[in-house]
């Protein structure tokens, strides 16, 4: 075999018995590319559907992709895939920064963790060397403290994830940290949690080459170009990102009237131009700060005084956490607003389920249905907001009921589930189905929840299609839905799609593994994927009643730049409708034995019985 | 000119595509341990870049601090270690006032250090914010 950027390689980790061992890529592995085709294909062939995610029984696996470590630019990402103790559903959750590369210089694809430990473990990986540390010392210490544990303990060249207390108090949306950069999603950190894994750190004593290096400095060279000039324009999302990071199109969705305010009541919010991400440049100290290789450096570092006094710092807030924390609460200030950040992070919890979650909780307290001793449940009111997150992290009064998911919090409040701007549980990513159709769409038919990474955002909130007209969505959700899934492979950033052109996937793929591969095959592989996402949560019982949006999307947006917008309800079934059936799925959304046939997978579809 | 380097640590992201270049050229994999530049994180204060700044080093310590006059200044003014020469007895690892010469670690121990590429470093090309500007050379 010739060279490629892949290894191969994943290391399996026992950790019942604290035993690992290097498991080769078997031959039809390697059609799934990398990353999330890696990662899919291992949980959906070796995890039952109903496990529950917190047993031993699930696994938890991480990998890179083929353009990982290389010189291509915006390929920092790792990806995660486990089920979901959030949504029950298979989950894919992916961080930037560092931990990728390292993990591709220790020549490594990804491991894969299976069992729980016996007490609580730090992993430490070099190259295929994996050995087993008591992480007793850090048991209930923060992320960042973890992380510096790990740096001082095995070295400062270390690259880490890790979890907070939220992770090992199994709180459902706990997230994993590496640095500053989050695995957010779906509450993978509950999982490495369940699991006794508070932290892993990963040395790579080795070197990237690919498959033919000329032809593939030709394409970093291309691409590198592309992504300067999009820096360089004044109005592209990503030089806008590159300048004051991603928070910079809050003033865009705010004057769409698509800003979701008020636990989704409001679409605008009249502060938003003291949190968005211009505020953040203006008034704090600002460093532009990259992950691995990438030349658009979206991360914003800030330097900040607390209300106590105090100077911090705090990479971010990113665009999401500026709306679940921000605008949803209706906090228009940036310092509360950086400080609920700090305790996601000092937790490790996902700013949007969490957020969603307090914006809900707030709703239930001014509405006389919740209550808890100490705080006055109002939004924007800054000891009811940071209590409860800090109240969920510790699990305790109503905190311990929030930070069971949103379906179980709502059933102990008398089922107000339709206030909680979540699907298959999991919170609202910052935007609305009422004012982006297709993205409604997109969020009702994600395989983890109301889920951002694969909707028409872009071309729906820039105006480039109609946002609230409902026709030629569902064909354009599928498209995302099996591109992103596709470049998810790779391990691309979601915002190297904004500029780089899908042909370039392919090419690139091809001179690093040498594997030639279409563009045509390279997106059949993104619906393949799709195709076994949906057969696992099909197994683990879900169906169309659970591509649903809550009640608050059916009735009318309040405030005056988006008044009156609304869904129709049997508008969105027709794109349902539409949409299975160009997924070539039944109405009850189940993939037909024909469609798994011609994507090549038709022995999965024992996984879709009832 | 000059030969070196305009370094504004302010601009540096901490992206390593300098790094990653710099590895790729001399060693043909990308593989920033073994570049011939770092970048010293000091989160969350502006990190260090290490790298030889050639005309702009005060003194130039290192060829001084060489037993065996390994390491020379060509008219050009590249600072340049022989590995023909060099013992491998770190003293200018040690003299370097920038942290910005290493040892092989594999065996055979010699010093190396940038050599700004003959004259056109491969890092400089692949820095967007202007934090590694070339001063002189090709």
């Amino acid at each position: 075999m010739g060279l490629s950027s892949m290894r191969d390689l994943l290391i399996r980790v026992d950790l019942c018995n604290k035993t690992a061992s290097p498991w080769s890529v078997p031959e039809q592995l390697k059609g799934y590319l990398g990353g999330m085709g890696y990662g899919t294909k291992i949980l959906v062939d070796e995890v039952p559907p109903r496990t529950d995610p917190l047993a031993p029984e699930n696994k938890l696996i991480l990998t890179v992709g083929p353009l990982t470590g290389t010189m291509a630019p915006m390929q920092p990402q790792s990806c995660i895939v486990t089920k979901s103790p959030l949504t029950e559903t298979i989950l894919n959750s992916y961080a930037g920064g560092f931990l990728g590369a390292e993990i591709r210089f220790a020549g490594l694809d990804g491991l894969i963790l299976e069992g729980a430990a016996p007490e609580w473990t730090l992993l430490l990986i070099e190259d295929d060397r994996v050995s087993f540390h008591s992480a007793e010392a850090v048991l209930g210490r923060s992320t960042a403290e973890t992380e510096a544990y790990l740096k001082k303990t095995f070295g400062p060249d270390v690259r880490t994830l890790s979890i907070g207390r939220a992770g090992e108090k199994k709180v459902a949306m706990a997230s994993v940290f590496s640095e500053t950069r989050t695995f957010g999603r779906g509450g993978a950190g509950a999982v490495l949690g369940s699991k006794r894994v508070k932290a892993i750190a990963v040395r790579g004593s080795g070197g990237v080459e690919v498959a033919r290096p000329e032809e593939f400095a030709l394409l970093v060279r291309e691409n590198m170009e592309l992504l300067k000039a999009a820096c360089a324009e004044e109005y592209n999302l990503v030089g806008m990102f590159s300048r004051v990071g991603t928070g910079a199109g809050m003033g865009l969705v705010n004057g769409r009237g698509a800003l979701a305010t008020r636990n989704h009541i409001f679409g605008s919010f009249e502060g938003f131009g003291r949190i968005d991400g211009y505020a953040y440049a203006d008034k704090f100290y600002t460093r532009a700060i990259a992950c691995y290789g990438c030349p658009v450096h979206c991360g914003m570092l800030h330097k900040f005084t607390r209300a106590d006094g105090s100077s911090s710092w705090l990479r971010g807030p990113e665009y999401e956490t500026m709306y679940s924390l921000g605008s949803d609460l209706l906090n228009g200030d940036p310092v509360l607003l950086a400080e609920a950040n700090q305790i996601c992070e000092e937790y490790g919890m996902d700013t949007l389920t969490t957020g969603v979650s307090v914006a809900w909780a707030l709703e239930m307290g001014e509405s006389g249905k919740l209550e808890e001793p100490g705080l006055d449940l109002r939004f924007g009111d800054r000891a009811a907001i940071l209590g409860l997150l800090r109240k969920i992290g510790e699990r305790e009064g109503i905190g311990d009921l929030l930070a069971r998911g949103p379906k179980r919090a709502a059933e102990a409040v008398g089922g107000e589930l339709e206030r909680f701007m979540q699907i298959k549980n999991s919170g609202f990513a910052a935007w609305m189905p009422r004012r982006m159709k297709g993205t409604g769409l997109a969020f009702a038919t994600s395989n983890r929840g109301a889920c951002h990474k694969r909707a028409p955002i872009g071309a729906e909130i820039t105006g480039q299609i109609d946002m609230d007209a409902y026709e030629g969505k569902a064909a354009l959700v599928k498209e995302i839905q099996d591109r992103v899934n596709a470049i998810f492979t790779l391990v691309s950033c979601r915002f190297h799609e904004f500029v780089t052109p899908p042909e370039a996937y392919p090419r690139f793929v091809s001179a690093a593994t040498g594997r030639e591969i279409s563009l045509k095959e390279f997106l059949a592989v993104g619906e393949r994927i799709w195709n076994l996402e949906r057969l696992f949560n099909i197994g683990a019982g879900m169906g169309r009643a659970d591509d649903r949006l809550p009640e608050r999307c059916y009735q009318p947006i309040r405030g005056e730049l988006s008044e009156g917008a609304v869904m129709d309800r049997q508008k969105f079934e027709g794109m349902l409708d539409e949409y299975y059936r160009l997924r070539g799925w039944d109405q009850g959304g189940i993939p037909t034995q024909e469609k798994l046939e011609e994507l090549g997978i038709p022995e999965y579809a024992r996984l879709g019985v009832r | 000119m000059p030969l070196g380097f305009d370094i504004d640590e302010n601009l540096c992201t901490e992206c390593l595509r300098c790094l990653g270049a710099c590895s790729l050229t001399k060693l043909g994999r990308v593989q920033p341990p073994l570049a011939r530049i770092a970048v010293k994180r000091q989160w969350p204060e502006i990190p260090e870049i290490q790298v030889c700044r050639f005309d702009d080093c005060p003194g130039r310590p290192c060829i001084e601090s060489c037993p065996v006059e390994a390491i020379t200044r060509d008219p050009q003014g590249l600072v340049l270690i022989d590995r023909d020469v060099c013992t491998g007895c770190r003293a200018c690892v040690e003299a370097c006032p920038y942290g910005a010469i290493w040892m092989e670690a594999s065996g055979s121990n010699y010093a190396y250090k940038c050599d700004f590429c003959g004259g056109s470093p491969a890092c400089v090309r692949e820095c967007v914010t202007g934090a590694l500007v070339q001063k002189g050379g090709s």
